[in-house]
């Protein structure tokens, strides 16, 4: 994929969400830029879900305000906002028309497609699934799909919510691979995890969340050597159990 | 014994290719053919807008296309028969007895199993596509002409169970059509005069016809279907 993408930056300010009267998500600011690869961690039922829901705009936020703008303050579309979700959506179509589809409605060129289709797949070692439907893929293959799909669209941004919980350790480890790439590349990614092992090996920056506050927001050795609190520092040691 | 010479005599009129036993035949497929077609026309957009949009008065349709599913057939028949016959508001058309009343009766009874049907599966598609067509911002349209090429298979399971109905139908078509011989008699009306008659021999070929594109039919579903 030789496109060359415009990164931006994915703000939430002061986010809060209700639901049945229960705030899930209180007062959360967060930012996603060029600055390396956000760990966004926390128990379940903490909010982070709603949050990147949020950030996506799949959910419309009660209080806050979530802007998408380039590096001259220019406010960008939302289509250029990848999500890769724990179950990604698998068109009932064959793994090329999958990603085709996606190309197709972002207005990407007709010229363009195949290459960027078999350039994505084979980044992901797919190509030779290429003709297959994608719903006989397994999941780590459909995850991997998913991921390729995103990216051959040359997103400003992308995240990712639990998107290798349940996988086999080698689509983990592809996937790693390839958003470390991207990441390191400039791509602004925020990772939604459970997993303080994956944390340590993907983040530059942690956010940690508990009942839907923003309890930390630190770079990764802060983060694990001197926590920002103490619910913080009780977390992590489940990490030793 | 009586059974065995006329299923005997059923097999001998199919087999001889009977004139009068293939007119049925062929006016049954032609009324359920394209009462199914203009139920599908009506039924699939309405299904995948009701499956994708929210607006005012959907509840109420679709609480009407849930009760007009349940609707029996006579009564479907009783009021089209209201409307077309001579006094009625639409008798200056003249439709009462002719084939195009029956297929108007038929689609009446069709077209809500087809929208609900449509509706059903291209609803569950649209969860699973929901939030892919809201990150690529598509408009509606889009959305529901994706949703009704990649619901394709249902949409012909759909559109085979409305067939089923039609083809069973009895009732609303001797109402609308008269059951009159060279003209509106249909196989199902067929079945019925000639068992009051006690001809069984017509009436078992008719009804080996039918029974056999039932099955046809239903297996269709079956392997469209899945086995879901």
């Amino acid at each position: 994929m030789s496109i060359k993408p415009t990164y931006l930056t994915l703000k939430g300010e002061g986010l809060g969400l209700k639901r049945d009267s229960r705030m899930v998500v209180s007062n959360a600011d967060i930012t996603v830029s060029s600055t390396g690869l956000t760990g966004l961690i926390g128990a379940n039922g903490s909010g982070k879900t709603s949050l990147i829901s949020m950030l996506a705009g799949l959910t419309v936020p009660d209080y806050g305000v979530v802007s998408l703008t380039d590096h001259a303050g220019r406010v960008a579309s939302r289509k250029q906002i990848g999500l890769m979700m724990q179950k990604p959506v698998i068109m009932r179509r064959s793994v090329y028309r999958n990603c085709e589809y996606v190309l197709s409605a972002l207005n990407i060129p007709l010229s363009e497609r195949a290459d960027r289709i078999m350039a994505g797949l084979a980044l992901m070692e797919l190509e030779h699934y290429a003709q297959q439907d994608a719903r006989t893929l397994s999941s780590g293959e459909q995850q991997r799909m998913a991921l390729a799909r995103v990216l051959m669209a040359s997103p400003g941004v992308l995240l990712c919510d639990e998107a290798t919980s349940n996988l086999d350790p080698k689509s983990t480890q592809m996937i790693e691979a390839v958003i470390m790439d991207k990441a390191a590349a400039g791509m602004p990614v925020l990772w939604v995890t459970h997993n303080l092992a994956q944390l340590r090996r993907l983040a530059r920056q942690v956010v940690f969340m508990q009942k839907g506050e923003i309890l930390a927001n630190q770079n990764l050795d802060d983060f694990f050597h001197t926590p920002a609190c103490s619910d913080v520092a009780e977390y992590l040691a489940y990490e030793r159990i | 014994m009586e059974i065995l010479r006329a299923l005997s005599d059923a097999f001998g009129l199919l087999l001889t290719g009977d004139q009068a036993l293939y007119e049925i035949i062929f006016l049954s497929l032609q009324v359920n053919l394209s009462a199914v077609a203009l139920a599908a026309l009506i039924g699939f957009p309405l299904g995948a807008l009701l499956a994708t949009s929210r607006f005012i008065g959907r509840g109420f349709i679709n609480m009407m296309v849930n009760t007009l599913m349940g609707l029996p057939p006579v009564v479907v028949g009783l009021l089209v028969y209201m409307m077309i016959s001579r006094s009625g508001p639409l008798g200056v058309l003249e439709l009462l007895y002719t084939p195009t009343a029956m297929i108007i009766a038929q689609l009446i009874l069709v077209t809500p199993i087809i929208t609900a049907l449509t509706r059903q599966s291209l609803s569950r598609l649209n969860d699973d596509y929901q939030s892919m067509f809201f990150m690529l911002g598509l408009s509606p349209w889009r959305r529901m002409r994706t949703l009704i090429y990649d619901g394709g298979m249902d949409l012909v399971t759909a559109l085979l169970a409305g067939l089923g109905r039609a083809m069973a139908e009895v009732g609303a078509v001797m109402i609308v059509g008269g059951n009159i011989n060279h003209y509106t008699r249909v196989m199902t009306t067929t079945i019925t005069l000639e068992t009051s008659r006690g001809h069984l021999s017509t009436a078992l070929a008719l009804g080996a016809v039918l029974l056999t594109m039932t099955l046809i039919i239903n297996a269709l579903v079956a392997i469209l279907s899945g086995g879901r």
